[in-house]
């Protein structure tokens, strides 16, 4: 049930994919077409680009900014939250302007900050955290005001300090939330991160697709395409695994058993 | 346990509460709770013992009125009253193990890693859990998270005990044995204990003395003193004349109180 189940889970989830790649495998090879190249040109160049080619280099500098801007974006997303989740007061004031910040379509800011912060990596760091602050705050949010009373009571009653209560009562109680919040961060950091690599870069992955697209090298613009797919792919796996183990307490009928006795007023 | 002190008295005087605007829950209710006393509150469910409780461990403000302990006034939860809530399953972190959830009020008050995880696992020994320290509170039946937090509140090492209803969902046998440990930690460590219960035969082997609440708003309609001495028996006690003298005058007071048009 535990080491096995993920495993199994992902397999029964990948025939239809592996389907999938073999039915391109035959089409593509049986009828190749400028624009549909032969799938297993598309994987050689995919594994040459990881052996000795730049792709590796490409995966590996926009993974590396993707996670730093997550790492940032999280960072800010679960403090502002912890505190506009805490102080009533506070959200009453900074709401408004978070709602209006967050509908605001982050890839506009990206001349901006290409123009801010030049061309290297900086500027995809920046449109990341930026994208990725606002789900996992809004979720810290909700996550620490759904904060059950009784958890509370217990914190007063047995004089908990502030910061232990932060650690081990409003964060882990907010947890769920704020890993749902992470998880869709995750996914608007992999597209503002590739818009913005395709604007203004000299480097990582959508570049190299939007690079080899213009000089016509479809069979790259296709490795890139798929080894982004894949990346996304992975990454949401990861995300799920993490979920799992840190909502482990989380699994069981937490709401069994809590019905009050005694009918009241 | 890491009890030092004699627990100081409690005071209530003159207490009255009403939530937000609404009518008061109860008014004027006095009570004095003595070092090592064990004083049962019994009342009709939603008389307002819950509420009483929580004004008592300061977790909330009477409208007038005051609780003191010796003579310092409580106006916010003191460190010498440990809690059971009623609601235990919730008054529970998910996230923690029986073993943390009983440690983490000694790991507030800054007792190092094994030291606290050695008192609480001497605390769930006592409530008989000493093999559960390492479940989940869903992986527990309602009365061994019951008993958890009792173990929270023994562990925590407060000289007084406040418990709201703290055997409600236990079996008749472990039922028995924990309203021992009740008298055997006063006995040994001198506790005083303020039990909030339905069960009247349970109010009566406990204590030394029964409150009993009724009307609305509420009052103490009466104050009983049970004397069966320090020393009780599941069996013996519960035979005795005077057992069922304080029996039936609990009874015959709380039907007279419920019923409509009592006093002022
Ligand atoms: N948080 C609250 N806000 C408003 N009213 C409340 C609140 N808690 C309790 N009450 C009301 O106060 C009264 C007393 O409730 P309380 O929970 O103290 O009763 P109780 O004697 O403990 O009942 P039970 O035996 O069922 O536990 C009830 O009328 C209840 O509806
Ligand atoms: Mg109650």
């Amino acid at each position: 049930m535990r080491r096995a189940h993920p495993v199994r889970r992902v397999l029964g989830e990948l025939w239809l994919v592996a389907l999938l790649v073999a039915v391109l495998l035959v089409a593509t090879a049986l009828a190749p077409s400028l624009y549909f190249p032969p799938l297993g040109e598309v994987l050689a160049a995919i594994a040459r680009g990881f052996v000795d080619g730049p792709l590796l280099g490409h995966l590996a500098y926009s993974l590396g900014n993707l996670l730093a801007g997550l790492a940032i974006g999280a960072v800010a997303g679960v403090s502002i939250g912890l505190l506009l989740g805490m102080s009533e007061l506070a959200h009453r004031v900074v709401d408004p302007a978070l709602q209006l910040l967050r509908a605001t379509p982050k890839v506009a800011l990206i001349p901006l900050l290409v123009a801010l912060l030049g061309l290297g990596a900086e500027p995809k760091i920046a449109i990341v955290a930026l994208a990725a602050v606002w789900p996992i705050l809004l979720n810290t949010v909700d996550g620490v005001r759904g904060l059950e009373a009784n958890a509370v009571d217990v914190a007063r009653a047995f004089q908990i300090p502030l910061g232990l209560r932060i650690r081990r009562v409003i964060l882990p109680a907010a947890l769920p939330q704020i890993l749902a919040g992470v998880a869709i961060a995750l996914s608007l950091g992999v597209t503002v991160l590739v818009v913005s690599e395709m604007y203004a870069a000299t480097q990582g992955i959508g570049f190299s697709v939007l690079q080899s697209g213009r000089s016509f090298d479809i069979v790259g613009t296709w490795a890139g395409t798929i080894v982004l797919g894949v990346v996304g792919y992975l990454l949401n796996l990861a995300m799920l695994a993490v979920e799992r183990r840190a909502l482990h307490w989380h699994h069981g009928p937490l709401d069994g058993s809590t019905e009050e006795r005694g009918a009241r007023g | 346990m890491t009890t030092t002190a004699a627990p100081p008295t409690l005071h209530v005087d003159g207490l009255t509460m009403a939530y937000g605007a609404s009518a008061p829950v109860f008014a004027d209710v006095e009570l004095t709770v003595a070092g090592g006393e064990i004083v049962c509150i019994v009342g009709p469910s939603g008389v307002g013992k819950t509420t009483l409780l929580r004004c008592l461990s300061g977790l909330l403000q009477p409208r007038a009125g005051e609780v003191r302990l010796d003579e310092a006034r409580v106006s916010g939860p003191p460190r010498e009253i440990g809690l059971v809530f009623q609601d235990y399953s919730r008054s529970l972190m998910p996230w923690m193990t029986a073993l943390d959830n009983v440690a983490f009020p000694l790991q507030g008050r800054g007792v190092g890693r094994s030291e606290r995880d050695a008192l609480a696992d001497a605390a769930l020994a006592q409530v008989g859990l000493g093999h559960a320290a390492s479940r989940y509170p869903w992986q527990l039946s309602g009365g061994m998270q019951q008993r958890v937090a009792i173990a929270r509140a023994l562990a925590y090492g407060a000289p007084i005990l406040i418990m709201d209803e703290p055997f409600a969902s236990v079996d008749a046998q472990t039922r028995l044995e924990l309203e021992d440990l009740v008298l055997e930690l006063r006995r040994t460590l001198g506790l005083s204990v303020v039990i909030v219960t339905h069960d009247v035969d349970e109010a009566v082997y406990l204590s030394d003395r029964i409150v009993v609440l009724a009307q609305s708003p509420a009052r103490v309609v009466e104050v009983l003193d049970v004397e069966l001495g320090a020393a009780r028996d599941q069996l013996a006690t519960r035979a005795t004349a005077e057992f069922s003298r304080v029996r039936t005058a609990v009874l015959t007071h709380i039907r007279e109180g419920t019923r409509p048009a009592g006093g002022s």
